[in-house]
């Protein structure tokens, strides 16, 4: 599957088929796929080998026909998207460098990254790309200075995730509390609910903004780490990335449910004593 | 009885207020006297002469550095009132109140006051009042210069020091980039200005000196994100300036910071704060509200209305009070600040259309300006629209890269921007005094 498969499909039918759904409010036989990333893991290791036949998805409480599972296949995008505000100094700074080296180093050949960082602005240090050198040139060259915009980075991030074949991975590290983004969390959060891109946060400090990360990760299938220092922050990204690799890309195309609205999601492994872990539910329509 | 003042103002303005304007330079027949008066008059001559002559030295040194300090700067009258305590400031409040009221009475015999006699005109030499002011006994001259003086040691000298002095034993939350960074004393200077500046005649509510004091140094502490002082001296203005429409302004203004997201996270992490961001919007909203209604040419109150109108969620309002805020700016700023917010009312009013245009007229006054084409993203995949919204933050990110210090985006200093005229503000406030300097 190399053609990206969008994430929300009643946005993509014509006018005549939204009237036509707003009088019998279930999906069309031209409905595009829905993608929903999965991990299975049993005693907190990736389970392998799982086919369609292995997964149950209920959208909105209706079963669905698994079409389409791939495992390790897609290539990643990471956007890295990085606090560079006042409070990013000496040794957070340096293991900042550090961890997301080490991330870059951990990605395979077709793999993308990209870097964005933030304080008051948004700036992305280097566009998705497989020349991973030029991704740490960037890395090394961001300097931080002024306030933060973790609100806004992490919208942006999950943007630039989507805008390319291949699992979209947000790595978002913010050590402070947002102070100057434009838009609101309620307004992201929505937002990632209309995205297949997975947001993993770590925040630290003593007063992070865990409440934003935390409740991004959690809508979009990923997870959040809050830390009090950051000595252990590669250990931190490498475990994202080895979690997030050996994810199942499962899809289906939605049948008997609504086109428009929140559509909670229930993602099941068949016989299997596993921990299965994926968004919680996706929004449809405008 | 300053600080107990200070403790009630919010609840008991009026009260509160009435007790420090009569208490120092009461000009009514039988009003109560300030307490160093009363003991004046039933002070036994045989006690202690030296510590009589201690507080009178300390009276007159500083009464010389209101005399010679120069208005804005951190010069040495400054540094050496800057060490003083907060007992030995209220003491020197205390006499020069009892010296000024003994020379209200007029009496044509020497007065004994802490042992050490006074006449009229001995009065008059040590608090330099002279012409009309000596006639008056109005002091007014020395409150106002101590007024400033007393600012400037808590703008320009406290921060900067390396001890306790000029603090009181409260602390303050210094919250820097949304966290609490530490604590930092509550200064004693700002409640010294205050107390001064109400024993000011004929009534300080009328007196339009003391207003931009209050209007300056609020600007001041908000621009410094001191809400902690702030509130102090925003009590206090508006128990005697009730409807002036600066000082509402700066009041919403300051509600409004409160309820913005930084501070508001940084409170109730700590576990500081006991009122929510709504509460905070919705004192900010009737003081905006205020404000523009008092003086209806007031763009900048219109536009913060209009911004906490649509906080609290009502939208058609904010709406209403943005396009009136929009066809009356004088200021791109201003006028940014509203299409912006505008924009944002037009979502949250199903009209994405005129939410877009708004967005785009933001960015056409502010070209540089990352926050409108983020705004545009959003509202094009809010819609559905991955590729509009894509090229939407292409234009976001593609933009130079924000340097230090700059403000390419005046949405990133939008709670601070009212701030702008603090320097105008502290001009004027100086003015009539730099000329006056003793030298």
């Amino acid at each position: 599957m190399s053609a990206r498969v969008p994430a929300v499909v009643a946005l993509l039918l014509s006018c005549p088929l939204l009237n036509a759904a707003a009088q019998n409010p279930t999906f069309s036989s031209k409905v595009e796929a829905i993608r929903v990333d999965v991990l299975v893991a049993k005693e907190g290791k990736p389970v392998r080998g799982l086919g369609p036949g292995d997964f149950e998805i209920f959208d909105n409480g209706v079963r669905q026909q698994v079409d389409l599972v791939s495992f390790e296949q897609l290539p990643l995008n990471v956007i890295l998207t990085l606090d560079m505000s006042d409070s990013v100094v000496g040794e957070r700074l340096a293991n900042l460098r550090d961890a997301g080296r080490g991330l870059l180093d951990g990605l395979r050949g077709g793999d993308r990254a990209a870097l964005v960082t933030f304080s008051h602005a948004v700036s992305l240090g280097a566009d998705l790309t497989v020349d991973l050198a030029r991704v740490r040139r960037a890395l090394d060259q961001a300097t931080p200075s002024g306030y933060t915009s973790v609100v806004d980075a992490c919208f942006t991030g999950m943007m630039l995730g989507e805008s390319d074949a291949g699992r979209a991975l947000v790595i978002v590290f913010s050590d402070g509390l947002d102070t100057s983004s434009w838009l609101a969390p309620e307004a992201v959060l929505e937002i990632a609910k209309r995205s297949d891109a997975v947001v993993y946060a770590v925040s630290a400090g003593p007063e992070q903004d865990g409440g934003f990360l935390r409740e991004l990760a959690e809508q979009t299938g990923g997870r959040s780490f809050e830390i009090e220092s950051t000595k252990n922050l590669g250990a931190i990204f490498v475990q994202v990335l080895e979690e997030f690799r050996p994810r199942y890309v499962v899809s289906y195309s939605p049948r008997g449910v609504s086109a428009d609205g929140w559509h909670q999601l229930t993602v099941r492994v068949k016989g299997r004593d596993a921990t299965v872990k994926a968004r919680p539910g996706y929004l449809a329509g405008r | 009885m300053n600080t107990t003042c200070r403790a009630t103002v919010s609840s008991l303005a009026t009260a509160c207020l009435a007790l420090t304007l009569a208490a120092p330079v009461s000009t009514q027949p039988g009003a109560t006297k300030p307490p160093g008066a009363q003991t004046a008059a039933v002070h036994s001559p045989a006690a202690q002469p030296a510590k009589s002559a201690r507080w009178l030295q300390k009276l007159k040194s500083w009464l010389q550095a209101v005399g010679e300090h120069a208005p804005g700067e951190a010069d040495g009258p400054a540094k050496q009132v800057g060490r003083m305590t907060e007992a030995e400031l209220e003491a020197v409040r205390a006499d020069l109140s009892a010296l000024v009221s003994i020379h209200q009475e007029r009496r044509a015999v020497v007065v004994r006051y802490k042992d050490e006699p006074f006449t009229l005109s001995g009065i008059e030499t040590l608090l330099g009042l002279t012409g009309e002011a000596a006639a008056r006994s109005d002091a007014n001259r020395i409150l106002k210069r101590a007024a400033i003086l007393h600012g400037d040691v808590a703008m320009l000298v406290v921060p900067y020091g390396s001890d306790p002095a000029g603090c009181s034993t409260q602390l303050a939350r210094i919250v820097r980039d949304g966290n609490l960074v530490g604590s930092v004393c509550m200064g004693i200077h700002w409640a010294q200005g205050r107390a001064l500046l109400d024993a000011t005649l004929p009534d300080p509510r009328k007196d339009q000196m003391v207003e931009l004091w209050y209007e300056a140094t609020i600007a001041f502490l908000i621009e410094r994100s001191d809400y902690a002082n702030a509130v102090r001296q925003i009590d206090h203005a508006a128990a005697l300036f009730p409807d002036a429409p600066g000082l509402l302004f700066e009041h919403g203004c300051y509600h409004e910071s409160l309820a913005s997201r930084g501070i508001q996270t940084a409170v109730q992490a700590s576990g500081t704060g006991d009122r929510s961001a709504s509460a905070y919007l919705k004192e900010a909203e009737g003081l905006f509200r205020r404000a523009a209604r008092s003086k209806p040419d007031f763009v900048e109150a219109r536009v913060h209305h209009g911004a906490v109108l649509g906080a609290l969620r009502r939208h058609g309002e904010a709406a209403d009070e943005l396009r009136q805020a929009i066809a009356a700016a004088p200021e791109a700023v201003l006028r940014y600040y509203a299409e912006l917010f505008l924009g944002d009312e037009e979502q949250a009013l199903g009209r994405k259309d005129s939410a877009g245009a708004h967005y785009r007229e933001a960015s056409t006054l502010f070209p540089l300006a990352q926050s409108p084409w983020i705004a545009l993203s959003a509202l094009a995949r809010r819609g559905g629209d991955r590729v509009e919204s894509l090229s939407a933050i292409r234009r976001a990110l593609d933009l130079p890269p924000s340097q230090r210090g700059r403000w390419e985006d005046p949405w990133w200093a939008y709670h601070t921007w009212f701030s702008r005229d603090a320097v105008t503000l502290f001009r004027d406030l100086y003015r009539p005094f730099v000329a006056g300097v003793r030298q």
